[in-house]
């Protein structure tokens, strides 16, 4: 029962990659104050591995015939519906898989700075939380994607409540219960459409093609989408993402900012699509629409309001939920090709903002925009990178961001003109705010009054570099994300489209 | 082989702990002089029993050849073999418990003897298969009960005095309710029952008041909306061992006699009792929730919350009366209850500090990691995260709800997840405590919590079995 049915080299590869983290990082909670020498050389080993092994299964991604490489199973005793431990990469997964081996090592770099008790449980809370969510996305079984997820979102709520800023008990408190409720009401869904559809299977490749759809679905999609919205923090389901992000320690904040958060439209553009009722969205998509433009405009005005630096960047993820949600909906390759783009390119970007952000809270012990100013004469490599993280989360062209947000707007205004418009409002409104934040925070009268105001050490320089590197990397070489993306085998979209 | 011989075999676990019990009552009255090993030589011999009615169960009796009989007393079929090795299991854990808890005085060998003593009752009532047996195995255990809760520290015999009122209760109601069917259909064998019922409709209708009264006094001792209302005065009164027996071996009992009941004598009233346990189970859920949302106190969060799984494991059973397929959801959610509870209450004992208050446990984590790690890994299971086998437990319930259609309880059910991941996290909050606090608020996070080495064992192999079945749930039957 417990042997793998799928014994491929490369298989096991990833699912070593996967494993190793969280084994490592259980065994880390259990020595909470480790000498830092040889904790931080075992977190960083192990995230180093992560990302190499990453980096490899990349360059040798060669799909089979149904999309995926690098296939393992292991059923541990949920055969009978259907389910076990399916893991495999395709041209969507893969993205994402990359994306949170490389926003690990970021956040596990600047890990290699924390002085303060209890280093043993958050390193180890950190490469669970990174086995988790590696797991989730390289899971083929809808299931186990699901309960790996889960495994990453109880690290992010423990770190909260042990290392989190200020008010963090009412910031767990509603963190916790949107996580859960979300998460529930997922899972619930997924039951319902697991014996609506009459497919027994919660394997990816299995269910392409086999859900008919019909109103019998409605209600499992109504309660997937509704915990979706949850967890991806769609308006009015955002306050919590909001808090989350703004009192959650660096590590989890990048981590969270830069993979987690993903997961809900990964979950049903991988999962779901292709279960969709003819009549295409239907209500759900009429109601998608209108959260999504009050996202929009409405997120992106009131982060205008904001004076936090954190604030303000989990209030532009937030916008950018909007824009992820609309081009999910618009069922256009190319939205959803640009969705990819764009979901890797925000990853990036919020994992650097979200780093420099709290380094500089380190610093100063505040990101009050207004008690900041000047900082590019005294933390001039701080400041590069800061710019260069806050001009790619506005789509500028130079950042991988940039095709995204252009694939996105095309498959938009293709199905939605109007709306088109609206997520041009909204971007034109985030580019004001971040011009106005580089210039408050970077320019102008040098407002700190620490006499000495350190640059970025080495160990957050190169998690910053890696983050911008590949930002620009990819800007320049998108194909190796969207060439595998066009393959027939990967299609996503219902078979009648 | 003779029936003698036949049934002297299949009741070996029960035989062997019989006299475990008596040997260690003797022993403890006549030379608890001898020194304060006793207890640990009680629970050594109580775990080799253990392993080797698990072996003479699974190896022994098919290698003999004894292949399952019931007659109209009781049944020694597989499932019950393992309900019995199971309940073993439990007792060990509480005197597991017993052993190592800091809320107990001078260690007692009787305690343990009577844990085992009440365990017995419980065995026989896994394989009974007549009402009467039913009702005096049940109330053994029960009035044990009493007497466990009853023993060590002050203020213990007031919470043996609280639990006296709804046994004597819920013994008396069963008496009657027994009674009843038995004068209406002339018998109380579980095989001939279904029938006996049926034609005693006929007449005056005292079958269904008797099974109302039998069912509701089973109510009574797994904690039901509104049967359980004593749990939390209880509990809150009883030191960590008894509040585990209470709510392991308990539990365990009330839900194998439930089930017995529901799928044997009383199935013929399956179209009645679904939607009423349904509706009971809806009711039991949002009660306890409430309730354990507003509790500061330990020990009454536990009973609370006991009650909220009580709900779960009674909308299990009427899901498993609708569809006998799904009625191993209820047991596969009685083990992941017990083993978190059993958890909890072990790493509760060994950091027991005199007060039940939940703020009394800050910074456990920061005193002994490996107990704090423990005490998460307890309560998150209670709370169904993965990967722990409280989410298991949790899914194939919900699971089975969605294949039913039922969904009403589906939405109370994730209410009750919901809103008691707040009052569960509470308690894990304050037991992993804030990082910079340790040295500066808290001048107790410097006061280490040493444990002896075998009782992390136990700890340790009670932390893998909760990851274990989490991760791989098909090493126990979980009928999926």
């Amino acid at each position: 029962m417990m042997i793998p049915t799928t014994v491929d080299f490369s298989g096991v590869c990833l699912f070593g990659v996967v494993l190793l983290p969280m084994l490592v990082g259980i065994g880390l909670l259990f020595v909470p104050n480790p000498p830092k020498l040889w904790l931080h050389a075992i977190g960083l080993s192990v995230l180093g591995v992560v990302f190499a092994s990453a980096m490899g299964l990349w360059s040798g991604f060669h799909p089979g015939a149904d999309g995926y490489a690098f296939e393992f199973a292991l059923p541990l005793g949920l055969q009978g519906i259907g389910s076990s431990l399916s893991l495999g990469l395709n041209a969507i997964s893969l993205p994402m898989f990359v994306l949170t081996a490389v926003v690990g090592l970021a956040a596990g770099f600047l890990m290699t700075d924390i002085k303060r008790e209890r280093a043993g449980l958050i390193w180890g809370l950190v490469l669970i939380a990174q086995g988790g969510m590696l797991g989730a996305f390289a899971c083929m079984d809808l299931f186990y994607a699901f309960f790996l997820h889960e495994i990453a979102l109880l690290p992010t709520f423990i770190a909260l409540v042990a290392f989190g800023g200020a008010d963090r008990r009412h910031a767990a408190t509603e963190v916790g219960i949107s996580m859960l409720a979300g998460s529930l009401l997922v899972l619930a869904g997924l039951l319902a459409l697991y014996f609506g559809s009459g497919v027994h299977s919660f394997n990816l490749v299995d269910l392409r093609g086999q859900f008919e759809g019909g109103g019998a679905l409605a209600l499992g999609w109504g309660m997937l989408l509704l915990g979706t919205a949850i967890l991806i923090g769609l308006w009015p389901f955002h306050s919590w993402v909001v808090r989350l992000l703004e009192c959650a320690p660096t590590p989890f904040a990048m981590l969270h900012a830069g993979a987690i958060k993903f997961f809900g439209i990964y979950f049903v553009v991988q999962g779901f699509l292709w279960a969709l009722p003819p009549e295409g969205w239907g209500v759900a998509g009429v109601v998608a629409k209108v959260l999504a433009v009050v996202a929009l405009v409405g997120l992106a005005l009131a982060a205008l309001e904001q004076k936090d630096l954190k604030r303000i960047f989990a209030y532009l993820a937030l916008v950018h939920v909007g824009t992820f949600v609309l081009a999910v909906v618009s069922l256009k390759p190319a939205a959803l090709t640009g969705l990819i783009l764009a979901m890797l390119g925000g990853g990036l970007a919020l994992a650097l903002v979200f780093a420099l952000a709290g380094r500089l809270e380190h610093r100063l012990g505040t990101t009050d925009i207004d008690k900041l100013g000047g900082l590019r004469a005294r933390m001039g490599k701080w400041s590069a990178f800061f710019m260069g993280g806050a001009l790619a989360l506005i789509a500028l062209p130079g950042f991988v961001n940039f095709w995204g947000e252009l694939g996105m707007l095309i498959g938009i205004a293709e199905r939605f003109p109007l709306l088109a418009v609206g997520v041009g409002v909204s971007l034109g409104v985030c580019a004001v705010l971040v011009l106005r934040i580089l210039t408050g925070v970077l320019m102008g009268e040098d407002k700190q009054p620490r006499a000495e105001l350190p640059d970025l050490s080495r160990a957050e320089f190169c998690a910053c570099a890696m983050l911008l590197a590949l930002l620009v990397g990819l800007m320049l070489f998108p194909a190796s994300v969207t060439l595998p993306l066009a393959a027939k085998s990967v299609s996503v979209l219902p078979f009648y489209l | 082989m003779s029936d003698f011989g036949f049934y002297f075999v299949c009741f070996l676990p029960e035989i062997g702990l019989a006299l475990l019990a008596l040997v260690g009552v003797i022993v403890s009255a006549a030379f608890q002089r001898l020194g304060k090993d006793l207890p640990g030589m009680f629970l050594l011999s109580q775990g080799i029993w253990s392993v080797m009615s698990l072996a003479a169960v699974s190896l022994f009796r098919p290698m003999l050849g004894l292949v399952a009989h019931t007659n109209a007393w009781v049944s020694t079929d597989a499932s019950s073999d393992l309900t019995c090795v199971g309940l073993l299991a439990i007792s060990l854990i509480i005197n597991a418990i017993y052993m190592y808890a800091r809320d107990e005085g001078p260690r007692r060998m009787e305690f343990m003897a009577l844990v085992a003593a009440g365990t017995i009752p419980l065995m026989v009532l896994a394989r009974s298969m007549n009402l009467g047996l039913t009702f005096v195995a049940l109330e053994v255990a029960s009035l044990i009960g009493v007497v466990i809760i009853s023993l060590g520290g002050p203020g213990r015999a007031t919470g043996g005095l609280r639990y006296l009122l709804p046994a004597g209760i819920s013994a008396g109601m069963m008496l009657w309710g027994v009674a009843l069917i038995a004068a209406a259909t002339g018998t109380l064998d579980y095989a001939q029952l279904p029938q006996a019922v049926a034609t005693a409709l006929e007449g005056p209708n005292w079958v269904s008041v008797g099974m109302a009264l039998v069912l509701a006094s089973v109510a009574f001792k797994l904690g039901i909306f509104p049967f359980g209302y004593y749990l939390p005065a209880v509990y809150e009164r009883c030191g960590y061992a008894g509040l585990g027996f209470l709510a392991t071996l308990g539990k365990a009992g009330a839900v194998i006699a439930l089930i017995g009941l529901v799928q044997g004598p009383f199935i013929g009233f399956w179209r009645q009792i679904v939607p009423i346990f349904g509706v009971l189970a809806i009711l039991t859920l949002i009660w306890g929730v409430f309730g354990a949302l507003r509790q500061t106190d330990i020990k009454r969060l536990l009973a609370l919350s006991g009650v909220v799984h009580a709900g779960f494991i009674l909308g299990a059973v009427s899901l498993g009366i609708s569809n006998p397929a799904f009625m191993q959801t209820a047991w596969f959610y009685l083990v992941a209850y017990v083993l978190a509870l059993g958890l909890i209450a072990m790493v509760l004992g060994l950091s027991a500090s005199g007060s039940n208050a939940i703020d009394a446990l800050r910074n456990t984590y920061a005193r002994n990691p490996y107990l704090g790690i423990a005490g998460v890994v307890g309560f998150a299971s209670l709370a169904g995260l993965p990967p722990l086998v409280g989410f298991m437990a949790k899914f194939f319930v919900f699971l089975r709800a969605v294949q039913s259609g039922s969904w009403g309880l589906v939405w109370v059910m994730i209410f009750a997840s919901v809103v008691g991941l707040y009052y569960y996290f509470k308690v894990v909050l304050t037991l992993i405590g804030r990082a910079e606090l340790i040295e500066t608020e808290m001048p107790i996070a410097g006061v280490r919590i040493t444990i002896p080495r075998t009782a992390a064992v136990v700890v340790g192999a009670l932390m893998l079995a909760i990851v274990l079945l989490g991760v791989c749930p098909g090493l126990v039957p979980t009928g999926i």
